[in-house]
């Protein structure tokens, strides 16, 4: 047509062309208007395709880029700043899941159990935050395939370098030194990561003293995943981790020894059969995945105090190995899968302290478990998970556990949710939850004296996102406790069978989680906690458990500029409960060989005790920061950091002593850690 | 980080405040000794203030009923006697005077204090006869380099045993050091470097070591093994009507007798 138009005017009176022009069909190329795309966040995967009932993913650098405790990223304490999770100080290596006792809680790295993942006796996770890729935590109704614990299972996921060429971090701080290194291979279905880490305050007295501190802690994780001949995709996993304390007292010639550490093997293999595979004869789905696992984790905690005055051993060794085939169509994910565990535990202490008691504990446990879960997808807005695991303690009988959870999607974007729960445990603490101070857990077996723990979970909620990187869920749950167990504070070395005292209860509560997945610019969330816990012994008292903490506040955001990263964190928390003294007293010593009265030979003075856990600490709050230059990304990058914990140096109190030598008589307040700033550098390539 | 450790020493200090309100509580002490004449049951006040003076209490009625229905009254010798600041009050019965004590019997306690509730209490002699040599040999004993082992036959209804070792001065013979113990079963291995927790020696070189491995009643094993817990307070009392410690009983089962060096 444009060709005919000028053709016309130039010639002016010329008439038409005499032949229609036939239209230009030449492929010409058109720009079009920029299309992006992203893929959706795993986070909002999940929930389309998962009930996920009281369930959180959180990657590692989303957790590393909360506010730094000492100056270092601490995966194990950012975990506790989510909802439903409560920790009871700075102190304490126990996290308070929902109302459950810190024991309840099942630690994992990589599907692989771990006792104790902590060092300075709670004041530091013991994973290396350059190997985490991302935690996942069911604070509740968690599926058929996890079992032993009541409360919670915490699941580390090891980091994958995807990169060939071998690449890497060291981060050095006031504590410690970190190196990581990792490299990808298999082009990219391979990969192996490493990384150690080790305080170094003894080396640095070393050099600028003749004092010596005898402690040291360090780490070392690895983690390999390749893909083997006939497809099957093999996952090695290595931990080690040893806090130790050996030196010489400086008021007598005695030494002291006091170590403890983890140790961990695991080895997974996966193998995926695809286009309708058959079992017997049988078809179950499109696809199937068949994976064993195997693994050995140890514990050993060794102390040994003015030429063995006091001792005090606990080592655990786990095995375990498991299996599951998942079949997959479109409506079902079917898997079906056992596990068989063998834990040893012996625990032996001379002395009773605060921490843990005088006694001696040999047992073992084995158990065979099987369970059975099924998602089911009825409908583009119904999700149904149903499952149920049946665990067999060898003489301690088996316990049947269903579990289901649901999900409704009353839009693409808004969703009500459901769960109930069956649990079962027989890995037990020696470690007391009045004690504010959790130093680290003695663990032992169930046996005729500490029967298997069981507890129930109900929980309903809604979860809504707004947008891919924007979401709110809220939940309210209530769980049962028709067996509990609590460590007996006054068990006796020479009695068998007094070292645990039975308890029911329950606890209920409801919790709040606005999440802002990062945008580029800033990422955080709201956590809020709210939890009532009771507890009844076997006179039929009431108390409050020592970690019945009512409401808890969490705020937590990180922003990105184009060279820094702020980062912040404030908590707010009403109190724990805890028993007053209302008065103390020595001791009369009656000595036989001459028939007289003296003072106690020991200079410790007796408390007498109010009712239990009748009074509460006040409320506690805290404001974290820290600035961290982001790396530049080229080659090897520097990224120094600056991080100050307690802000404004809150006066945090978790605890009293009373002191009824004094005139008057007094109360000590404990505090928690007071303002601290650290520096830091991190270097990467 | 020497400004890091400043602020974090600076911020360490406890605050401390002081209590007004305390409980007073009736502190027991009665110990009946199978191998002695003299039973003694101790009656104090807790103390409120470590200066508080007439913590003992004077003018209480105490009575010690043995499984035949006999009672023994205990009293303070010499009568009207007032405990010394601090001290508390010793109500006293001669085996001698009222009824031998005999193994394995179960005898109730009950102690009446003016305006407050009745304390009674219950303890079962452990079930032999109590070791009363008087002519064990006096042994040499090197705190360097010996090791003190002692092994006796269990006890019926012995909650367990305890060896107890009270030094006294070769030629001062009212001079005494502080008697150390410690729970064990029936046999004790016990170095002579052996210290308590304040690191205070078991034996001391030149006194005399009393050495006693006593069976012991379960109030008895109760009350003294319990380690102080600030947390959970001292043991669960057996004694009724508020009081705290203990009525229980010992029996002496083995003793020795050195020269420490």
């Amino acid at each position: 047509m444009l060709r005919r138009a000028i053709a016309i005017s130039m010639i002016g009176t010329a008439v038409a062309a005499q032949e229609p022009v036939p239209p230009d069909t030449t492929p010409r190329p058109q720009s079009l208007p920029t299309v992006t795309t992203t893929a959706e966040r795993p986070e909002k995967e999940l929930f389309k395709a998962r009930p996920n009932v009281g369930f959180v993913t959180i990657t590692g650098k989303e957790l590393a880029a909360a506010p730094r405790f000492f100056g270092e990223s601490d995966i194990l304490r950012a975990v506790r700043l989510l909802p439903g999770v409560n920790a009871r100080n700075d102190f304490s290596v126990g996290m308070n899941v929902r109302g459950g006792e810190a024991d309840q809680n099942l630690v994992l790295l990589d599907g692989f159990p771990i006792y104790n993942p902590f060092h300075m006796g709670g004041l530091f996770g013991a994973f290396v935050e350059p190997m985490v890729d991302r935690v996942d935590f069911f604070t509740g109704a968690f599926p058929a395939r996890y079992g032993g614990r009541l409360s919670s299972v915490l699941d580390v996921r090891s980091a994958a370098e995807p990169r060939s060429g071998i690449h890497g971090r060291v981060d050095a701080y006031f504590i410690a030194t970190t190196l990581s290194l990792g490299s990808g291979f298999q082009g990219g279905e391979g990969s192996w990561n490493v990384a150690a880490r080790r305080t170094y305050a003894d080396k640095f007295m070393d050099l600028v003293s003749d004092e010596k501190l005898p402690y040291h802690f360090r780490d070392a994780q690895a983690h390999v995943r390749f893909v083997a001949p006939a497809d099957v995709r093999i996952g090695i996993t290595g931990y080690s981790n040893v806090d130790h304390l050996i030196g010489e007292a400086t008021f007598e010639d005695d030494t002291f020894i006091l170590d403890w550490g983890n140790q961990l093997v695991g080895v997974s293999a996966e193998k995926t059969f695809r286009d309708n595979p058959r079992l017997f004869g049988l078809t179950f789905g499109d696809s199937a995945v068949l994976s064993q696992r195997v693994s050995h984790s140890r514990f050993n905690l060794n102390m040994d105090l003015w030429l063995s005055t006091l001792t005090l051993n606990n080592p655990v060794v786990d095995n375990r190995a498991s299996g599951s085939l998942t079949f997959y169509n479109n409506r079902h994910d079917r898997s079906i899968g056992y596990e068989l565990g063998a834990q040893r535990y012996r625990y032996d202490a001379n002395f009773p302290a605060v921490l843990y008691p005088s006694d001696s504990v040999i047992n073992a446990n084995r158990s065979a478990s099987l369970f059975f879960d099924d998602l089911w997808r009825p409908s583009h807005r119904w999700l149904i998970q149903a499952g149920a695991r049946y665990d067999q303690v060898e003489a301690l009988g088996g316990v049947l556990q269903p579990r289901l959870s649901v999900k409704y999607f009353v839009t693409p974007e808004l969703a009500i949710t459901g769960a109930y729960g069956e649990f079962a445990q027989w890995a037990h603490s020696l470690a007391r939850e009045d004690v504010p101070i959790r130093a680290l857990d003695f663990w032992v077996g169930s046996d005729e004296r500490a029967p298997v723990s069981r507890a129930r979970h109900f929980i309903a909620g809604v979860e809504r996102w707004f947008g891919g990187l924007r979401a709110l869920r809220v939940e309210t749950w209530v769980k049962q406790y028709p067996s509990l167990i609590e460590q007996n504070p006054y068990s006796a070395l020479q009695v068998y069978g007094d070292e645990f005292l039975k308890l029911t209860g329950y606890s209920y509560g409801g919790d709040v989680m606005l999440r802002q997945l990062s945008n580029g610019r800033f990422a955080g969330w709201l956590a809020y906690n709210f939890a009532f816990s009771s507890r009844r012994n076997e006179q039929g008292m009431r108390f409050f458990p020592g970690h019945d903490r009512r409401h808890e506040l969490n705020l937590v955001g990180s922003w990105t500029g184009r060279r820094w990263v702020r980062s912040m964190r404030f908590n707010f928390a009403t109190g724990t409960p805890y028993t007053v003294n209302v008065g103390q007293f020595n001791r009369r010593e009656y000595d036989v060989n001459f028939k007289r009265y003296d003072f106690d030979a020991s200079s410790f003075s007796q408390f007498i005790a109010g009712p239990r856990n009748a009074l509460r600490v006040p409320l506690a709050q805290r404001l974290d920061v820290s600035l961290t230059r982001k790396p530049d990304g080229q080659g090897v990058s520097w990224s120094p950091y600056f991080s100050v914990m307690n802000v404004y140096n809150a006066k945090n109190y978790f605890a009293y002593f009373f002191n009824y030598n004094d005139v008057p008589p007094e109360r000590v307040r404990i505090q928690q850690l007071p303002v601290f700033p650290t520096v830091g550098v991190s270097v990467a390539w | 980080m020497a400004l890091t450790a400043t602020f974090a020493l600076a911020a360490c200090e406890p605050p401390v405040e002081p209590i007004f309100d305390q409980e007073r509580r009736i502190l027991v002490h009665g110990i009946l000794d199978l191998s002695a004449d003299t039973q003694r049951v101790m009656l104090e006040w807790t103390r409120t203030t470590p200066s508080a003076s007439n913590v003992g209490i004077v003018g209480a009625t105490v009575r010690i009923t043995s499984p035949q229905g006999q009672i023994a009254t205990l009293a303070i010798r010499p009568p009207n006697a007032m405990p010394a600041p601090g001290d508390p009050a010793r109500y006293i019965f001669l085996t001698s005077e009222t009824f031998p004590l005999q193994r394995g019997a179960t005898y109730q306690l009950s102690v009446q204090v003016p305006g407050e509730p009745a304390i009674t209490g219950t303890t079962t002699i452990p079930d032999t006869n109590p070791n009363n040599s008087v002519t064990v040999r006096t042994l040499p004993f090197s705190v360097a380099h010996d090791t003190l082992r002692m092994t006796w036959r269990p006890v019926r209804g012995a909650a367990g045993y305890r060896v107890m070792v009270s030094g006294q001065h070769p030629v001062q013979q009212g001079a005494f050091l502080t008697t150390k113990g410690v729970f064990t079963d029936t046999a004790a291995v016990i170095p002579g470097t052996m210290q308590n927790l304040e690191g205070s020696d078991f034996f001391v070189p030149g006194y005399i070591a009393h050495v006693t491995a006593l069976a012991v009643d379960d109030n008895y094993l109760t009350y003294y093994r319990a380690a102080a817990d600030p947390f959970a307070g001292a043991p669960p009392s057996r004694l009724t009507g508020g009081a705290i410690g203990l009525f229980g009983s010992i029996v002496p089962v083995q003793r020795q007798r050195f020269n420490t060096q």
